[in-house]
């Protein structure tokens, strides 16, 4: 049985409150996060994916509606202890190789822990944990960040929410601006932790082939809303609305549909590279 | 913040110097119910710029600290004659009021023109308009253009900066900083996560600004013209004339006052 960990209730949410520029960024939203999935918000810029998944982890409290933790342990659950929700929920922001500072990798990765006053053997278990977990060698933990490529910089930075061990871990378009292979590499640890961790992912993304490929539900956002919600196959099917949503397709579902109209015949669309070949071997095969 | 009136699209050189004449008229002023005449012109100004009161406020309510401060010490260290009220070594006098009310209402004044001005005209015309105020200065050598480039650039990446702040601040937080707790010292060792990536964007910014504007063929200010060209118009002129006519009657009473009257 799942465990709800996060559930937001008609959540609202509306920056710059009572000025002219008042501008809403989200309104009744409800969402739910349960323990071992891995969510995708996909939608067009501005719909309000960031300001919720801000709301995740109690930065940012919602102008009207509620948000809950009900499976987190965060004290009193009326007014939760920011410190302790902040660690259960990880967010790792756009660009978070932005936040790296310390002189070498691993003082920036022990940081977290640093401040939550553990002791010097457990924070070097943790760090040395989350280095492994995410293949960072030795030689690198001892480097300057301002060494890496942007692409290890940013696998430092997840490491450095990671090491906190969250329960929840939110991360903000982790692929934006990454190389194809980083973001293959990217994918693969993601299916890492879920597989070794006991983590809910959930992830803002406009790569709709890992949202695809890695997700358990995807949420599509539209106006602040939540426009669409279900597990990626039946996201997908709905060519028609994501075109109207200007979130685009698959490339595999698009090539489908394409397809189909020359007679091709699928028994559910295909959402992944693989699905497609089989797909397209099983109508010749016929 | 832009309402779209006719004072927000007034030539920013003219604000700019009505300002200036305005900041010089309040030091001139004496009696107590000029200050209040002026007071009203701000309110008209507000008026006609459609602006909320409490947008002044905001402004203001800074600098109420230095404000009943500098109040409090001239009441009780203003010399007089005339004593209202003693108590011990305290003692509050009738020139120590009215010195410390004339203290207050000039800072009160200056800071009100001044956000008045930051409030109707956008940074950009603003520092345009300096330019244009300053334009004389090139005869004494003065880098007019290096100046007010500096100065949009400065004002351009404020929200930039706060905006980078506030999510660094965030993204510290999330991983259990504190930017709160503990003495001072303890508190400045907290910023270290806050300012060095802070240095560190600035400084990649800086350098991609550079780059940006070079390889549009910035060349400095010599022979450079305009995107948008201001000229005043008859409104703009007509505009300043009015403020000029506001402060004409201070003008009067402050030179009437040394010809004997």
């Amino acid at each position: 049985m799942k465990k709800t960990l996060i559930e937001l209730n008609k959540a609202c949410f509306v920056y710059n409150q009572g000025l002219p520029t008042e501008c809403a960024a989200l309104t009744d939203v409800d969402f739910k996060i349960n323990s071992g999935d891995i969510i995708s918000l996909i939608g067009h810029t501005g719909s309000g994916k960031s300001t919720l998944v801000q709301l995740l982890n109690g930065q940012r409290r919602p102008s009207s509606g509620t948000v809950s933790w009900p499976g987190l342990d965060i004290g009193n659950a009326k007014k939760p202890d920011m410190k302790k929700l902040c660690t259960q929920v990880g967010m790792v922001f756009q660009y978070p190789e932005d936040q790296v500072f310390e002189e070498t990798v691993y003082e920036d990765i022990a940081f977290g822990p640093e401040q939550l006053g553990k002791k010097p053997e457990e924070i070097e278990r943790q760090v040395l944990k989350v280095a492994e977990l995410m293949k960072i060698t030795r030689e690198t933990l001892n480097k300057s960040p301002f060494e890496l490529s942007g692409g290890n910089l940013r696998k430092i930075a997840i490491a450095g929410v990671l090491v906190m061990e969250p329960k929840v871990l939110v991360l903000d378009e982790p692929m934006a601006g990454l190389d194809p292979t980083s973001c293959e590499n990217f994918a693969h640890l993601m299916n890492d932790l879920k597989s070794n961790l006991d983590i809910s992912i959930i992830m803002v993304s406009h790569n709709l082939e890992y949202a695809a490929e890695l997700s358990d539900y995807i949420y599509c956002m539209e106006n602040g809303r939540i426009a669409m919600a279900g597990t990626p196959r039946e996201i997908f099917s709905n060519a028609e609305k994501l075109i109207e949503m200007q979130t685009g397709t698959v490339p595999s579902a698009a090539c489908a549909h394409k397809l189909m109209k020359h007679g091709f015949k699928f028994q559910d669309i295909p959402i992944t590279l693989d699905e497609l070949v089989r797909g397209i071997v099983l109508n010749y095969a016929k | 913040m832009p309402t779209g009136s006719f004072i927000h699209k007034a030539s920013p050189k003219l604000k700019i110097i009505s300002l200036f004449i305005l900041t010089i008229c309040i030091f001139m002023i004496k009696s107590f119910w000029l200050y209040f005449y002026l007071l009203g012109f701000c309110w008209i100004i507000l008026r006609f710029a459609r602006l909320k009161a409490q947008f002044l406020w905001r402004g203001l309510k800074p600098l109420i600290f230095l404000f009943l401060i500098t109040f409090v010490l001239n009441i009780l260290f203003t010399e007089g004659t005339n004593v209202i009220w003693q108590f011990g070594i305290i003692t509050i006098t009738e020139e120590g009021l009215s010195q410390a009310f004339v203290f207050f209402m000039r800072v009160m004044l200056l800071v009100i023109f001044s956000t008045l001005l930051t409030l109707t005209t956008s940074p950009i015309e603003l520092s345009d308009g300096i330019e244009e105020c300053l334009r004389p200065l090139k005869y004494f050598k003065f880098p007019v253009h290096e100046f007010s480039l500096m100065l949009t650039i400065a004002l351009r990446f404020i929200p930039t900066l706060v905006s980078e702040v506030d999510k660094i601040k965030r993204a510290q937080e999330a991983r259990g900083a504190n930017f709160s707790d503990g003495n001072i010292f303890k508190k400045l060792s907290n910023f270290i996560p806050l300012l060095i990536p802070l240095f560190i964007m600035s400084f990649k910014r800086a350098d991609e600004l550079a780059v940006a504007m070079e390889s549009r063929c910035y060349a400095g200010g010599a022979g450079r013209t305009k995107y948008k060209r201001r000229h005043e118009s008859f409104y703009d002129y007509l505009m300043f004339v009015i403020v000029l006519a506001v402060i004409f009657p201070v003008l009067v009473i402050y030179f009437k006052s040394f010809s004997g009257f």
